[in-house]
Parts: structure tokens; sequence; C-alpha cells
């Protein structure tokens, strides 16, 4: 049996996202279409909304507003530290921590040439511009734990590193709170080649 | 450890079977044809999920069949594990320990098992592939951090070849991926060494055993990197391979060749090219010696690896699949003694029954005839 035009349109919307197979997407739609029509509207406008006014920060690259984010207009933060990071989601995480008081870049992704991604694919060079123009004195790296993150900090650390700022990368470690016996190799492994010394 | 009892429902020529061996000597004998080696790969199987005559898994469902399952239960130091794999042609594929889901990868190394077949003989007949894949398989079982160690280095070589085939790489593009190829590479090769270092002292002793002393056989490690410079003498006047000179040897070597990798358009370097040699009386085994002489060294090779894993406390069971062809009389008395002394379960197969002498008889001796397994102490039929 075929589903009607518009369903099996709204089924192949959401089997187009991240994450979501056919029999997912088959749930949503069903579930959307029983909602009533005002909810519907409301979610669709939510939608076009966040689409129309969301953009890219000017600065960094994450994702706001206005012409630049709330972080980088932000005169009590210090604005010689810049954390960077993949993804704007991963802004939101760090700032979770509390700890860090300093500004933000956003790389949207990281090198990859299996998927055609180059230092020109992500924010590198405005990055470059930033560091010299704002008198930066440490960029953390926090790009993913894994090949590609690894590859691009090591990219990073070539490029900024001849410019005198200090390039720091965050640590590998074990989760807070967990049981050491549940730690994969990986991990253990690298949190003991970065062990520290005790006070 | 030992196999108590290995259920196989439509497995290859098999059908249905239900068979409980002996915790000791299993001698399996039969004319071609019959299953023998099938049998056997039905409990490495069962063992490892894996199997050592195909990669393609769908060949072990009997013909017609959708699916097959195969159960067992294995004692390992006392304790018994009720093993349940089962496998469609679907692609579905689900292992069971105790009733409990575990995956693949991990799945491997919870039951050591060493197999010893006729085409293990062109390990060291053919190109490095072979040994590459027996590096890798039996290092994962020894050290299960190898697996994903190699995986990420994998991934990394991936990632710079895709880069080397652009015409337009950039020095400081490729650089930004040599230092995390060499951690993980210098990861592997370290552990590729400190494994058949190990491996060659027990590979030393068995062959002495089986040859008399007459063969001094030695394995070594082909690298990218020079072992002698990586080798260093420790505190206790002992021999020590460090990872961390395998590193700076493998990224200056990577310096070295990056005029030439831009040129050929891939990694020239690392794991991934890397071999080892067996040699015997310092000749090369691949060039310089007999189909028996190597025969006998791939059979000392995997039952050093025996040694070896029971000295690090994981006891397999050995199988022999038509061990005796090939052999003179004193090199099968000599096997023949090995597994008797030991008193490991083993599962030998063999087209003819007369190679047994008539002391041996603490031997469970089985025909296998058109698909069934009838034992001959009991004559009861399986």
């Amino acid at each position: 049996m075929h589903y009607p035009q518009s369903l099996q349109e709204l089924i192949n919307t959401f089997n187009s996202f991240p994450g979501v197979g056919p029999k997912t997407a088959q749930r949503l739609a069903f579930y959307l279409i029983s909602l009533p029509g005002e909810e519907v509207e409301k979610m669709a406008r939510a939608m076009v909304k966040a689409k129309k006014r969301l953009r890219y920060c000017s600065r960094c690259f994450s994702f706001t507003e206005e012409e630049q984010c709330n972080i980088c207009s932000d005169t009590g933060r210090n604005s010689f530290t810049i954390c960077v990071v993949q993804h704007p989601r991963d802004v939101l995480v760090m700032e979770k921590t509390g700890q860090f008081k300093g500004k933000y870049h956003v790389l949207h992704g990281a090198l990859s040439p299996v998927e055609g991604v180059g230092p020109e694919e992500l924010n590198i060079p405005r990055l470059l511009e930033r560091i010299k123009n704002e008198g930066v004195k440490e960029v953390i790296i926090a790009t993913n734990p894994n090949v590609e993150g690894d590859a691009t900090a090591s990219y990073l650390s070539r490029q900024i590193k001849p410019l005198g700022v200090r390039v720091t990368r965050i640590a590998f470690g074990l989760p807070v709170g967990g049981d050491l016996e549940y730690a994969d190799e990986l991990t253990l492994g690298r949190a003991l080649e970065g062990r520290i010394e005790l006070e | 450890m030992y196999l108590e009892n290995i259920i196989l429902h439509n497995y290859r020529n098999y059908g249905d079977i239900n068979f409980t061996p002996s915790p000791n000597i299993n001698y399996i004998y039969g004319e071609n044809a019959q299953g023998k080696t099938n049998l056997l790969e039905s409990i490495y199987y069962l063992l490892t999920a894996h199997s050592f005559k195909t990669k393609n898994e769908y060949e072990l469902v009997k013909w017609g069949g959708s699916y097959l399952r195969i159960k067992g239960k294995v004692w390992v130091k006392g304790d018994i594990s009720n093993i349940n794999i089962y496998f469609s042609n679907n692609k579905e594929k689900k292992i069971l320990v105790n009733g409990k889901e575990v995956k693949r990868d991990s799945f491997f190394s919870m039951f050591p098992v060493v197999i010893f077949h006729p085409e293990d003989l062109l390990m060291i007949k053919e190109g490095p592939l072979l040994r590459r894949k027996f590096l890798n398989r039996e290092i994962t079982r020894m050290y299960t951090r190898y697996w994903k160690y190699l995986q990420q280095y994998y991934r990394v070589l991936r990632q710079r070849n895709s880069l080397l085939k652009d015409q337009a790489v950039k020095r400081k593009d490729l650089e930004s991926w040599d230092e995390i190829l060499c951690f993980y590479g210098s990861k592997v090769v370290y552990l590729r060494m400190k494994f058949l270092n190990k491996l060659d002292k027990y590979f030393k002793e068995i062959h002495g055993t089986f040859t008399n002393n007459k063969e001094d056989v030695r394995l070594y490690y082909k690298s990218c990197v020079n072992l002698e410079e990586v080798t260093q003498v420790d505190k206790t006047g002992k021999d020590k391979i460090t990872e961390k000179e395998i590193y700076n040897q493998f990224f200056n070597l990577l310096k070295d060749k990056q005029e030439e990798e831009i040129k050929k358009r891939y990694t020239m370097i690392g794991p991934q090219v890397e071999d080892f040699n067996v040699y015997i009386n310092n000749k090369n085994i691949k060039k310089y010696a007999s189909q028996g002489q190597q025969r006998t060294a791939v059979l000392s090779l995997k039952i050093a690896l025996f040694n070896f894993l029971e000295e690090n406390n994981k006891f397999s069971i050995l199988l022999l699949d038509d061990v005796f062809s090939e052999l003179d009389e004193k090199r099968k008395r000599a096997v023949l003694d090995f597994v008797e002394d030991k008193g490991l379960q083993c599962f030998i197969t063999s087209y003819e029954k007369k190679v047994i002498p008539a002391e041996k008889n603490s031997f469970a001796v089985y025909k296998l005839d058109g698909g069934g397994l009838v034992n001959e102490n009991s004559g009861k039929f399986n």
C-alpha cells in the first residue's frame, strides 16, 4: 500500500534528519498529523523563526540573533583567552562548567580529508586573524578527543605557536565519579600518559 | 579450558549434531570430504565467532537454510560458560554468553583457541598479508588494547592517504596528521615487537623438541624503524624496547620520506607495510627450507602460541587439522607426546587411524562418516 503523497513527503523529511531511520520517521510523521492544527503551526513557526533569525556570530561563529553573540559582546569576559571548539553545541557544554571566563571560536568541524574538509573549510583563517588583532595570549584547543580532533589540534598548534601565543589542549582523562574498571583501554591509556604529579 | 559439549544446528554439511568430546585428546579420522575440517571450524567458530576457512559467513549456513545456531558449554578455570551463537542469512548475528549479549570484538579474546590447519603454510609461502593478519589476530588475543590502537591507526592512515591523493597537498596539512599517525603507529609496532620477542622464546623451545635441537629458529620483525636502535638495555640488564624511541624514529622517517610520499601519493611506511620472517639456522624459511621444514615450523609457531597464552593465564584449546601429513614418524610422535604430556584438550583430524601408537589408549577416537560421528571407544553415535 502507498501512503498519500503528502504523508510520504513528511516521512521522507523526517528520514533526512540525523539519527532518524525510516521507522522513527514514520512514527514522528504519524504523531505530527495526530496533533491539533495549531500545535503543528506553532512548531512550523518555531522552525521558520529559528532559521530566519539565527546566524553565525561575526567573531566566534557560534549561533546568535545579533551581529555578535552574547559571549563575544560581554565586556566582563577575558578576551585574551580563546577556547576553540568544533561545534556551537560544544560552547554550551563548556559554559555549563562555569569555569571558563574567556571567549570562544567555533570551527564548525574538524580536519577530515576523506570528507573533503581542509583548513579552508573550517574557520581557521578567521581564528588566526583574531589572535593577531585581539591581543590573545592563550588558545585552548577543545576539539573532540578522536583522530580528526587531534589532527586539527596539531594543525592549529603549528599555526598559532609561531605567533608567540601559548597553545594548550584540554586534558584526556577519566569521567569523574565513575569507576576505573569501566574505562576503555584507549581512554585509560591516554589518562595514564597525561598523568600529573601530586603536590 | 575445555569444551564439554557442542551442538550444531544448520552448520555446513552437518545439519544437526550434538557432540560431547573428551576433555583430553580427541582423534577424529575419516576419508576426505566427510567434514573433518568443518567440525574443527565449528569449534573455532563457537569460541571466536570467526571462521578460519572463509570470510563469507553465509557459507557456514547449511545449504537451503536461513540461519545457523551453535551452542556450547566451556569450562574455564572451574567456571562453566554457556555460549550461544546465532547467525542468519540477513546478516543478523547474536553472541550470548550465559544469556548475556556480547560484542564480537570483546568475545574474540574471551575463549582463546589455537588452530593449525594445512592452509597456514601459506602464511610462510605467500606475501606479508597473511603474516600481518596472524599478528593482528593473535596480539589482540594477548593484549586487548592492540585492536583499538590498530583501528585508530587505520583511521588516521585513511585520512592521511586521502590527503596525499590530492595533487595540491600542502606540507603543513600533511604534517598535522604525522603526530597522531606516529602516536598510534608506534603503539602498534611496539606491541608487535614485544609479542614476537616473547613468542620467539616459546617458538625456539618447542621447535627444539620437535627437531631434536637440530634446527635453530628465530622470529624477526621487519619494521621501518631500526630494531637495534629502539632496543635499550634496562637497569636489570635486559633488552627493553622503548615505545618512545619507536615514535621518534617513525616521526623522523616520515619527514625523510615526505617528498617521496607526495610523489607516490600514499603513506609508504608504518605497520601497514611491515612484516615478520621466520629463520631456520639463519636462513629465511620462505626461500631456503623444504615443505616439511616449513610445515613443522608453522606447527611449532602455533604450539608456541598455545604455550605463550597458557603462561599468561589464558588457557586454550588446540585444534590440529590434518597435522600429520608430510611429517616424518619422529615428528608425528613428538607432536602426540606433546599434547599428551600437556594434558590439554585437543582435537586432531587425520584421514587415517594408524598414526596413533597402540599405547596411546587415552585418546578418544572418532570415525567421521557421512556427516555422522561415531565414538570408537564406546561405539556411541553422536
